[in-house]
């Protein structure tokens, strides 16, 4: 856990060395470490210490198996307190105490270098530095809170703690987090030299008269910086960010007091936020999910892949070409005309200009993966690729067209992929004499930023059709949901359950804003009704006439959202691009209600929390039933396809987190209600109903 | 249970709340003991032995700080024997200061009190205090923290005014000072503000722009648009308020209350007290009222306010012949006086806030005394004065003509 070597010339060298690939900070070592501590200070031949890593990481933070197991404030401070008791006995021991950081620092583990007198650390390429809690919805729990402001001023550690933020070695060397960044070879014999410059071996915050550097939380300015500080997390997450709200209650409380009674507001903050279903939710779905939904190529069923072919260079097939080029694939596109062709490398070029501009890429490594593209008509261009993907418009005939001759133009064998959101792989391949070699890959756009993909098992999808289609997502570096064959998928037949809800409301005559907002507050990016005009209204109409079609999920039954779209699409409504869609738009003054919308339907007023409650359940009620079945076999998957794929607010979890969160027998009471009043289409599946009876959860952690 | 009684009352000019506004070389106190000066050289009532004089001020910090009212006392050369306390809630700071004195005085526990108030916006700006409200994240989660101007624009979103009709009520503002002044119907009540060389600095309220139309009003630029958007309040209240898609950024300089510097102070005592100092009564607090609301919205309080002080005396607003609805906002009023029916006749009849400006911890007093002037004036016999405060109150005393 932690090695201590005391050197001749009185220095202690504590070096972090947990089990496993990374040291991760476990209860064990924060007791191994407490213990470690004790025994350098009581040590009167040690009058200087060094604290290291055995790794190539310092240390990248707590435990996350342990602390999500946490449920109690209590059984968090079990966790943190002796490692938190020990980084204060560590920095109090009067005997200067250098961090050499071997490479990254995060969280728990920066926080350990803040304990220290000095902090520095080996300039590795990929090392990162600060307090990444607030993207789990976390928040440092070891001293970060009040260490860092100490160090680098309220405001820059507001800023990184709130967009848990990481900084290169050279960033952070800049921004004040590290004091020196040495070749690796070099960091003992720095940490050496710092102790031989007899350094003053006391905290500045311990310090008389220690004023932090920026405002002062009780100035005007300090005052009005977390006025605006709150406003602005507020005005985007609504009151769904419970970590940055807390992060900011500790900064202003925290910087008032000294550092002692300042720990103790951080610690009853932590333990609350560790402790909080909402932090459990954002862990099992953005940590865990993620990490469940790591493609799995299976090399020995799958072929290697060198050659992709994209057929349709739209947004979709152009997103797709250049992430697999950026992958180090060659990529043959194919369109319809030359003109289109041309046009589509166009796009794809202005795709890496924004990645360029952006900083993802340099302009070399850009031109470099562009020029594995080439495009054109001819399917010939086939003829070596390994695998390719279909990506052209949601018509099934035109699809299954273009499939023909992609399998005619394919070499025998290979993998044909449908980049379909909605079409059943069966349709698609009923008329290909080898079905078994087609599997969907359902991409998200932009192809190039999304991390969702949903592949699809069609009936007869082969081992080699499924392992080429993870294969490419892992070279694609996507996150993936495995699904079986139905209309709509998951992620299609869920988004169209809230978007049918939604347009369903307008046809009943319920303020489209009224819906919109009690989406974004219960932390949606973007309400259903705002949505549906990006989607743009006719296109809208046509997936949901397609999600009425034959093998059509419960949530569509006695849906109004085709009347709705219709009428708004024969009354010119389009969406946001045309400036008329639910919605007014213009230039000036953004989005506005539109005066005719009440003339189509009339107006009728529904409590907003039932308007939540519509949009939420039907969401959860789609996806248990896809768990029945079995289009869906996972819930943890399914439940960070949600967080990634249609922003589901991380804090819900998800739709089958939902259920636990809320508990399922509220759950299931609300929609009985719903089901009276609203229709068949918010009856309980079975599973519900059991779970309700017996408390049951789709996640036990 | 003694009648509590308003023997007189003066106040300062308001000077503008600006850098070069008249008043603003001046400090809080010089302010404070100049209105109580005044009000001793017409009253006496320093030798009357007075119980306390409570001051209001919204932002008691830095030179407004530390019980303004009895380092007021101190500096005016009243005898040390008076002693001073303050009152802080907001914008009614000034009418609780009269509301408290009053109750002392109707329970017992005093024969004379002085109210008062005192704000120099100049120095202190509006919520220079600081305070949970603003940077605390917990608190500013429950209340929404609205910033004013953000509620006056959702007050008048949710009402549905419209541009032109705060514009034109701001406008009949400016038109009833003016009114007011060119008849000299504050000259009971304003003390011109003298220096220490006894140099005249400010006579009149200077902030005040006579002549200003409707017209001139609509080129203002909406003060609180660019703030809720880009500041993010709009989408907060919008979370509040999910109805609202398009808060109506309506409200301006020109139809706001002006940022001011002032002071004011009022004697309040026992009919015996008073007939000692040889004064009659000018009028009578009959009841006095506080409610509160949603913080969000927070400015629609009046008229509960007014309802309860009313009640308590089993009036109706009927029985109301005059009313100062303190002009925080055109919208505020607006909202008053169609929820009560009132007529605008009856309201503000020498203008208000908007025209002259809203020194916080003095407004409540300036309410009470321009009524008083106003019914003496139009032998009106009852008045009401009310204010929309901060956090979603409100507070309001009614008042009757005291019989000689």
């Amino acid at each position: 856990m932690i090695e201590c070597d005391i050197g001749t010339d009185g220095i202690a060298i504590l070096t972090v060395a947990t089990p496993g690939p990374v040291n991760a900070l476990s209860r064990a070592f924060n007791v191994a470490f407490d213990e470690a501590v004790e025994a350098v200070l009581a040590d009167d031949l040690v009058r200087a210490v060094i604290v290291t890593s055995s790794k190539n990481d310092f240390a990248i933070g707590g435990d996350l198996d342990e602390l999500r197991a946490a449920m109690t404030p209590a059984a968090v401070a079990q966790i943190v307190d002796p490692f938190n008791a020990a980084l204060r006995r560590l920095e109090t021991c009067g005997k200067p105490v250098v961090a050499a950081m071997t490479g990254s620092a995060l969280g728990g583990g920066y926080e350990l270098a803040l304990a220290c007198n000095h902090r520095i650390a080996a300039d590795r390429p990929r090392a990162v530095f600060g307090l990444p809690e607030a993207g789990l919805g976390l928040m440092p729990g070891a001293g970060g809170t009040q260490r860092l402001p100490r160090l680098i001023g309220i405001a820059p550690a507001a800023d990184l703690m709130l967009r848990g933020r990481v900084l290169s070695g050279a960033d952070a060397l800049k921004a004040g987090l590290i004091d020196e960044l040495v070749a690796p070879e070099d960091l003992i014999p720095a940490a050496r030299r710092w102790l031989d410059s007899a350094p003053e071996p006391t905290q500045p915050w311990d310090r008389h008269g220690f004023s932090a550097p920026g405002d002062d939380p009780n100035s005007r300015p300090g005052r009005m910086f977390f006025a605006a500080q709150w406003a602005k997390v507020r005005a985007r997450s609504a009151g769904t960010n419970a970590a940055a709200m807390a992060i900011l209650h500790v900064l202003h409380h925290g910087m008032e007091r000294r550092l002692d009674p300042a720990l103790i507001v951080e610690r009853r903050q932590f333990l609350r936020i560790a402790a909080s279903l909402e932090a459990k939710n954002t862990v099992r779905s953005l940590f865990y999910g993620l990490r469940a939904a790591a493609p799995k190529p299976e090399t020995a069923v799958g072929h290697d892949l060198r050659k992709l072919g994209v057929v349709g260079g739209g947004a979709m097939g152009c997103g797709i070409a250049f992430s697999a080029a950026r992958a180090g694939y060659d990529v043959a596109l194919i369109d319809v005309s030359d003109e289109q062709a041309r046009a589509a490398l166009a796009r794809i070029g202005k795709i890496g200009a924004r990645q360029v501009e952006r900083g993802h890429l340099t302009h070399g490594e850009c031109d470099t993966l562009l020029a594995r593209i080439s495009t054109g008509v001819d399917y010939a261009a086939l003829s070596d690729a390994d695998l390719a993907v279909e990506a052209v418009f949601e018509q099934p005939a035109l699809k299954r067209d273009v499939i023909a001759r992609m399998a005619a133009a394919l070499p025998a064998g290979a993998t044909i992929a449908s980049n379909t959101s909605t079409i059943p792989i069966a349709q698609l391949a009923r008329d290909l004499d080898d079905p078994g070699r087609m599997v969907g890959m359902h991409f998200f756009a932009p192809v190039e930023t999304m991390k969702l993909l949903e592949i699809i098992h069609g009936p007869d999808s082969t081992a080699r059709a499924r392992a080429d289609a993870q294969t490419l997502a892992k070279d694609l570096r996507k996150a993936v949901i495995v699904v079986n064959d139905g209309l709509g998928f998951y992620t299609s037949r869920l988004v169209s359950s809230l978007s049918s809800e939604a347009m369903t409301m307008v046809a009943e005559g319920i303020a489209p804003q009224i819906a919109d907002r009690m989406m974004t507050n219960a932390g949606f990016a973007i309400g259903p009704m705002s949505l549906a005009d990006l989607t743009t209204l006719p296109l809208l109409r046509d997936i949901m006439l397609s999600m009425s079609g034959e093998g059509r999920p419960v949530s569509m039954t006695g849906s109004r959202a085709v009347e709705a779209l219709e009428a708004m699409v024969a009354a010119g409504r389009i969406g946001k691009a045309s400036g008329a869609g639910i919605y007014d738009y213009d230039p000036a003054n953004g989005q506005r209600l539109w005066p005719g919308l009440g003339g189509l339907f009339v107006p009728a007023t529904l409590a907003p929390e039932l308007i939540a409650q519509r949009l939420l359940n039907t969401q959860t009620l789609e996806a248990v039933r896809a768990l029945e079945d079995g289009t869906v076999t996972d819930p943890l998957t399914a439940d960070m396809a949600a967080v990634t794929g249609w922003a589901y607010p991380a804090h819900l979890g998800g739709p089958f987190a939902y259920v636990d969160t809320v508990g399922a027998a509220t759950f299931v009471r609300e929609c009985d209600t719903l089901a009276d009043r609203f229709g068949e289409r918010f009856a309980v599946p079975g599973t519900l109903r059991d779970m309700a009876r017996s408390s049951a959860r789709f996640h036990t952690i | 249970m003694s009648d509590a009684y308003i023997f007189d009352a003066v106040r300062t000019p308001r000077g503008k709340g600006r850098p070069d506004g008249a008043l603003h070389s001046l400090t809080p106190i010089d302010l404070g003991a100049q209105v109580l000066r005044a009000l001793d050289a017409r009253t006496g009532f320093s030798k009357a032995d007075p119980e306390d004089v409570v001051f209001g001020c919204g932002d008691g910090v830095n030179d407004q700080g530390a019980n303004i009212a009895r380092s007021s006392v101190l500096l005016a050369g009243l005898p040390d024997s008076i002693p001073g306390s303050t009152v802080s809630r907001f914008c009614s700071s000034g009418l609780d200061a009269v509301n408290i004195a009053a109750s002392k005085v109707m329970s017992g526990q005093a024969d004379v009190m002085v109210a008062g108030g005192v704000e120099m916006m100049s120095i202190i700006p509006i919520a220079g205090t600081g305070g949970p409200n603003g940077s605390d994240a917990f608190f500013n989660n429950l209340s929404f923290n609205a910033p004013l101007g953000i509620a006056a624009d959702l007050l008048a979103t949710l009402r549905g005014h419209t541009r032109e009709a705060v514009d034109a009520y701001a406008a009949e503002s400016q038109a009833r000072a003016a009114r007011a002044w060119q008849e000299d119907r504050f000259a009971k009540s304003v003390c011109p503000v003298i220096d220490i060389n006894d140099d005249v600095v400010l006579d009149r309220d200077e902030y005040m722009r006579p002549g200003t139309s409707a017209q001139d009003l609509a080129v203002l630029r909406p003060a609180f648009e660019a703030f809720g958007q880009k500041g993010g309040y709009e989408a907060i209240v919008r979370q509040r308020y999910p109805e609202v898609l398009n808060l109506s950024h309506i409200h301006t300089a020109g139809n706001s209350s002006g940022i001011v510097d002032g002071a004011a102070a009022m004697l309040i005592g026992t009919r015996e007290a008073g007939e000692k100092l040889g004064l009659a009564p000018r009028a009578v607090i009959r009841s006095h009222a506080s409610v509160a609301m949603d913080p969000c919205l927070m400015l629609a309080s009046p008229v509960d306010a007014t309802q309860r002080a009313l009640a308590r005396v089993g009036k109706t607003l009927a029985d109301v012949d005059l009313f100062e609805v303190n002009e925080a906002f055109a919208s505020v009023v607006l909202d008053f006086l169609a929820r009560t029916g009132v007529s605008h006749e009856r309201v503000n009849v020498n203008g208000g806030g908007v025209a002259m400006g809203h020194p916080i911890g003095a407004t409540g007093v300036i309410l009470v005394n321009t009524l008083i002037d106003e019914m003496e004036r139009s032998g009106a016999t009852s008045g009401l004065a009310t204010l929309c405060v901060g956090l979603g109150m409100g507070v309001a005393t009614y008042i009757e003509r005291a019989e000689h």
